[in-house]
């Protein structure tokens, strides 16, 4: 019996197509198992944690305990290097401006160095939206981190000005090892890796009960999460939401915030990797047409006003972040998100063109 | 014998306790016999002069206790006349009440917490947003290229010269 030729050209597609499968199929499955090896499995561990903003690069190396999804802490051991501004200054400006940071250093230092929670809130819808917004690449890369066999999940984005990530995960188990976060220009920004991990839960178990009384577990709170009609009633008026949206962008839920006497209502908006927000109050807040930035070393630089309409709009920056903030109709606004501006600007004319016309 | 059992009875006769009988005889006797008439005289005179006799003046501590129980039982039932009098007007329990309110209004108003500062309220919006992400691997917050901080002018700069002069300058 002889075989034709085109049915081993059948065989061959098939074979590569099976051999392929898995990069072809790495989407929400993937993405699920690593979001259940975070929550799931145990493990205790020693990371090298690095960003860089324009304040410049921080590295430091952090302990995380993972027992379970509650019971989830981690805490800086040591800071490497510290941030340069890549702003000019003058002498008094540089001398003022590097005594706020040391203050500012040492308070937040106090902070870091004792435990907090390490709860990461993985959602399906936004898995789900990750699958639909970015492209996923699933490689067995087969290389050791922290003596753990990894493979490898790209996430690249389908829209322009969006980020990608390099998450490396634990071949048996799921749990991330290092991830690596590049932004729109392709230049790595944040990452984080496992010198030591261990996922035996006696070892956990033993750790967990000699650091519980430096730990001092409290509840978790997770942020209120309410509905439109809830909303509506904090701010005795309907919230007002944006008509236009970045590309793949939704709403993720409606939040309900308390700083001292004042509830905003915080409005998430998700891609499934990048959240923005829009806040709302309408309750009394003090010195308003304030124009200095709050932000440390940037007290002496007048924050930049952008006119929408007849409203003056301020812009903000705050390490990653990009944010507005005005007040219309009673209403005080502010947006912010890793965006670009001038994505994020979009947003806040399409609020304010949608109340006008109201 | 018979003279000293009527003397004995002089006295109870003056206070008239005797029996009537009894009292019959010594009335007979005093009629004939002068001695204890006589007698019944003296009883007589020495009870008035006992009668007459005048009360030794008091202490001086006696007079000013006297003088300050009577001036505190005084001014005890005035204060409680006065409150009685000022407690049941209905202006004074209309007053009352409105102090009160007032009272309790300025209470709450003055220790209720303030509004916040505007920065504060902006610094406490970029934290959600910050600690939200910063707890969460599958979530990013570098979508925007590193370059210098943000001007009035929406152009994305290229940071890389900027950041490389800062890190070889010295």
């Amino acid at each position: 019996m002889r075989t034709k030729p085109i049915s081993v050209f059948c065989y061959c597609i098939l074979f590569v197509f099976v051999l392929s499968s898995s990069y072809l199929f790495a989407d929400v499955d993937t993405l699920k198992r690593i979001a259940e090896g975070e929550s799931d499995v145990a493990y205790i561990g020693l990371r090298l944690k690095t960003s860089s903003t324009s304040s410049g690069s921080r590295t430091v190396e952090e302990v995380v305990i993972h027992r379970n999804s509650e019971d989830s802490y981690r805490k800086f051991v040591s800071i490497i290097g510290a941030p340069k501004a890549l702003t000019e200054e003058n002498d008094s400006d540089k001398k003022e401006s590097d005594r706020e940071r040391d203050r500012d250093t040492r308070n937040r230092r106090g902070r870091e160095f004792r435990w907090q929670p390490h709860r990461s809130q993985f959602s399906i819808k936004e898995i789900e939206l990750i699958a639909q917004n970015y492209e996923l690449e699933l490689r067995h890369w087969g290389e050791n981190i922290a003596g753990h066999q990894t493979d490898l999940l790209i996430i690249k984005p389908k829209h322009a000005n969006r980020s990608t990530k390099h998450i490396y995960f634990a071949r048996k188990n799921g749990v991330i090892l290092r991830v690596e976060d590049l932004d729109a220009a392709g230049i790595l920004r944040n990452m984080f890796v496992y010198n030591r991990i261990s996922f035996e839960q006696n070892a956990v178990e033993i750790k967990w009960k000699d650091l519980q009384k430096d730990i001092n577990p409290q509840p978790w709170h997770n942020l209120p999460i309410i509905t439109l009609a809830e909303a509506g009633k904090i701010l005795k008026r309907k919230p007002i939401q944006p008509t236009y949206l970045p590309p793949g962008f939704q709403l993720a839920g409606l939040y309900k915030l308390q700083i001292r006497n004042n509830r905003p209502v915080r409005l998430k908006y998700t891609d499934g990797l990048l959240d923005f927000s829009i806040y709302e109050t309408t309750d009394a807040v003090r010195s308003e047409n304030t124009n200095r930035p709050s932000n440390r070393g940037d007290r002496n630089r007048e924050i930049p006003v952008v006119t929408i309409g007849d409203i003056s709009v301020r812009k903000y920056r705050r390490g990653p972040d990009n944010g507005f903030g005005w007040k219309s109709d009673g209403v005080n606004f502010f947006i912010t998100g890793p965006i670009p501006h001038s994505e994020l600007q979009k947003v806040v004319e399409s609020i304010i063109i949608k109340k006008d016309k109201k | 014998m018979k003279h000293r059992r009527i003397q004995k009875h002089l006295s109870a006769y003056l206070d008239s306790e005797l029996a009537p009988v009894l009292r019959k005889k010594v009335e007979e006797h005093l009629n004939t016999c002068e001695e204890c008439a006589g007698m019944l005289e003296d009883f007589k005179v020495n009870r008035q002069q006992i009668a007459e006799l005048v009360h030794p003046a008091p202490s001086m501590k006696h007079v000013v206790l006297a003088k300050i129980r009577a001036a505190e039982a005084s001014s005890r039932s005035t204060f409680l006349d006065i409150f009685r009098r000022w407690v049941f007007r209905p202006f004074t329990v209309g007053a009352t009440a409105f102090s009160t309110l007032c009272f309790i209004f300025a209470f709450f108003y003055f220790s209720s917490t303030p509004a916040p500062q505007y920065d504060e309220l902006v610094d406490f919006y970029f934290g959600v947003h910050t600690e939200e992400v910063a707890n969460n691997p599958l979530k990013s917050n570098v979508a925007t290229p590193l370059s210098t901080p943000a001007t009035d002018t929406e152009e994305v700069e290229d940071g890389t010269d900027a950041l490389l002069d800062v890190y070889f300058s010295d």
